[in-house]
């Protein structure tokens, strides 16, 4: 059996609304893998960003800022809490780890973060990709995709509400904010970890204190850098990242941090009602699916009436002819199969190269790296389709065995 | 037009549904009884009515009558490409009208070429493609014997086999039929008017290969015509009238 001749010929009888059928499924795979593609990579990519901070603390105000801040590095002043914390979550035997994150600075638009060792290698996870850590205070490592160069010395500015934030150029503002007199000496590199901080400029803390007339947050001068910070009056920080033991700890500390002039919360739990409270997103996403619903629906639907009125007489004449009815049911499920296939191809590739933009623009905006390969779910969509509209094509094949092929025959 | 001097190529292979026995099955065909009907349950029209008829394996009956007498009915209803409403119509051994759809659509398969008024040709087919398609239905490869087989028959009937068949003449279309229906060697060869198309000199070209195709295989030649010198060559000719066959 060669249902081949048979498929080209009913294909080439159906021309424009072929085309149409292949141009509609495309599109609306597209959409639909672009739409979906985004949307679990912009999730992963910002859940992911907050991998490292288990537990945040700050001072009461909205949690959604201090976790946009602290994760994402948004510009935003935030009030600070009693630098003592730091060394009273570093005694905690709950705590495997504690690092202050203090912000406001930036260099050439890239902003300067002032945190402890254990944090800018994220727990030891990670080690410098260029150069080494940094060692003393006027020593700074950069993100991966900050452009400055090693050896490089910098001069930080005050960062005002009213910059716009290019990174990589200084602009008037920052110009007119320099602290004068301060430099830092950029040492090391950070591997790329697809987040907003592979564009930060990552500063010992006590550098950010010393830099705005607070002391070093230490007794003497030549202490060490990082905890315990023994000065009488330690200065405050925007926000504590904290690495608790285990979970039953994580909780503790929690509840303990919520009172007393602290706010403690998990970065994930507040991520999540984000996402439910992004309406605007959503809404998008739910019209986008909507729409995409229905082009495939329209499509199939063309598809069929094409056939229908198409096949009536042909189904007749091939079983006229004496055609099996398996020969005929392959080729009417072979055409609808390979124009379903065709679609879906194109709209998968499509689908792909949309999903690549889309996450070049939120990069560019954001410094969150989105994962765009196309998923299971993608290709299970698209197998699906081919698989339900191709046998769904075959219902007017089917229904025409009910009529004599002599009443087919005259049409 | 060249004249089929050659005689068709016997060596072509038996096409789609060889017969079930290597010997050709004696296929007497008999009516009897048969009325074909059409229209609501209520108020059926009587489009043939055909009491009795018998035609022997190899015979060439001719059936005249004017348009609307029932005779493509009739020729469906011989096909199996419906059923009566009444009657039996056998083949041999078999009882046509017994038979369920399946069967039947096999049985004209095996047995059957047809010539269809209307010639229903796929269009985005080549002439070739068109007269091998039934070998489709059961080969993947057309095979190079079926394929010289179909070279053979468009030539004797002068049709280019690699036109398509959309942008072929009426006259060319209803000789490309006629090749299709000769293509398997069949046992029963059915053909409703075929050489309504033609010019005279054609027709009689078409006249000769459908009758020396059927004295060649032994077939049961039965065919519709108003052409007086194509029913001529017919052995026997009956004449149909508002559904009627006469006995
Ligand atoms: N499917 C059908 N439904 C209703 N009437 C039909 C159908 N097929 C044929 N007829 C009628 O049956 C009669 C015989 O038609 P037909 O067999 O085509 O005649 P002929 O071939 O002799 O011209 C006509 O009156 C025709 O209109
Ligand atoms: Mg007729």
């Amino acid at each position: 059996m060669n249902p081949f001749p048979m498929v080209r010929a009913d294909l080439r009888a159906m021309r424009w609304s072929a085309v149409v059928v292949v141009v509609l499924v495309a599109l609306a795979v597209a959409i639909g893998i672009a739409v979906a593609a985004q949307e679990r990579g912009l999730r992963q990519g910002s859940a992911k960003a907050a991998d490292d901070f288990d537990l945040l603390i700050g001072a009461p105000g909205s949690q959604t800022q201090l976790v946009l801040t602290s994760v994402y590095l948004q510009p935003e002043a935030l009030p600070l809490i009693d630098g003592a914390v730091l060394n009273r979550l570093a005694a905690d035997p709950r705590v495997a780890g504690v690092a202050p994150i203090a912000f406001g600075d930036i260099v050439r638009g890239y902003p300067v973060v002032g945190t402890t060792l254990p944090f800018v290698s994220r727990w030891g996870r990670l080690a410098a990709s260029e150069g080494r850590l940094f060692a003393a205070e006027a020593e700074a490592v950069i993100g991966a995709d900050v452009k400055l160069t090693l050896g490089e010395d910098i001069t930080p500015a005050h960062a005002t509400a009213g910059e716009t934030r290019e990174a990589g150029e200084e602009g008037a503002e920052e110009h007119d904010h320099k602290h004068e007199g301060v430099v830092y000496h950029v040492v090391g590199r950070l591997p790329r970890l697809g987040t907003p901080w592979d564009r930060a400029i990552m500063i010992p803390v006590e550098s950010v204190w010393e830099t705005h007339g607070l002391g070093n947050g230490h007794a003497t001068d030549e202490a060490p850098l990082g905890p315990p910070f023994d000065a009488k009056r330690v200065p405050g920080v925007p926000a504590v990242v904290v690495k608790p033991m285990r979970v039953a700890d994580a909780y503790q500390l929690r509840s303990q941090y919520r009172k007393d002039g602290t706010m403690a919360l998990f970065p994930a739990e507040v991520l999540v009602s984000l996402y439910r409270t992004m309406g605007d997103l959503r809404d998008v996403v739910v019209i986008a699916a909507g729409l995409n619903n229905l082009l495939v629906f329209a499509a199939v639907l063309l598809l069929i009436a094409t056939l229908v009125t198409l096949r009536r007489q042909r189904y007749a004449v091939l079983r006229a002819l004496g055609a099996p009815r398996a020969y005929v049911l392959l080729v009417t499920w072979l055409g609808a199969a390979g124009l379903l296939a065709v679609g879906c191809v194109f709209g998968l590739a499509l689908g792909w190269v949309a999903s690549v933009l889309v996450a070049a623009a939120v990069e560019r905006q954001t410094g969150l790296h989105v994962a765009t390969g196309l998923g299971w779910g993608e290709l299970r969509f698209a197998a699906g389709l081919v698989l339900a509209g191709s046998v769904f094509s075959l219902v007017p094949a089917l229904a025409a065995w009910r009529l004599p092929v002599s009443a087919g025959l005259r049409g | 037009m060249r004249l089929p001097d050659h005689g068709l190529p016997t060596h072509a292979a038996p096409t789609h549904g060889a017969p079930t026995h290597g010997a050709l099955p004696h296929g007497a065909l008999t009516l009897s009884d048969v009325r074909v009907t059409f229209g609501p349950g209520g108020a059926p029209v009587l489009a043939v009515d055909a009491p009795r008829l018998s035609v022997a394996q190899g015979d060439l009956l001719g059936i005249s009558g004017p348009s609307g007498s029932g005779k493509t009915t009739l020729l469906h209803a011989l096909a199996g490409l419906l059923l009566p409403a009444h009657g039996t119509i056998t083949w041999g051994d078999a009882t046509l009208t017994a038979m369920g759809e399946n069967a039947r659509d096999r049985w004209r398969r095996q047995h059957v070429g047809f010539v269809f008024q209307d010639f229903h040709l796929v269009p985005e087919l080549s002439a070739l493609d068109n007269v091998l398609l039934t070998r489709w239905f059961g080969h993947w490869s057309a095979g190079r014997s079926a394929t010289e087989r179909a070279l053979g028959l468009l030539a004797d009937v002068g049709v280019p086999p690699g036109r398509r068949a959309g942008v072929l003449s009426r006259g060319e279309q209803q000789r490309v039929a006629i090749a299709r229906a000769l293509l398997a060697k069949p046992h029963l060869i059915l053909a409703d008017e075929p050489t309504a198309s033609l010019d005279a000199e054609t027709g009689a070209v078409v006249a000769d290969l459908l009758v020396r195709s059927a004295r060649e295989t032994g077939a049961t030649l039965i065919l519709v015509s108003h052409d007086p010198a194509m029913l001529a060559r017919m052995a026997l000719v009956r004449r149909m009238d508002k559904g009627v066959l006469p006995a």
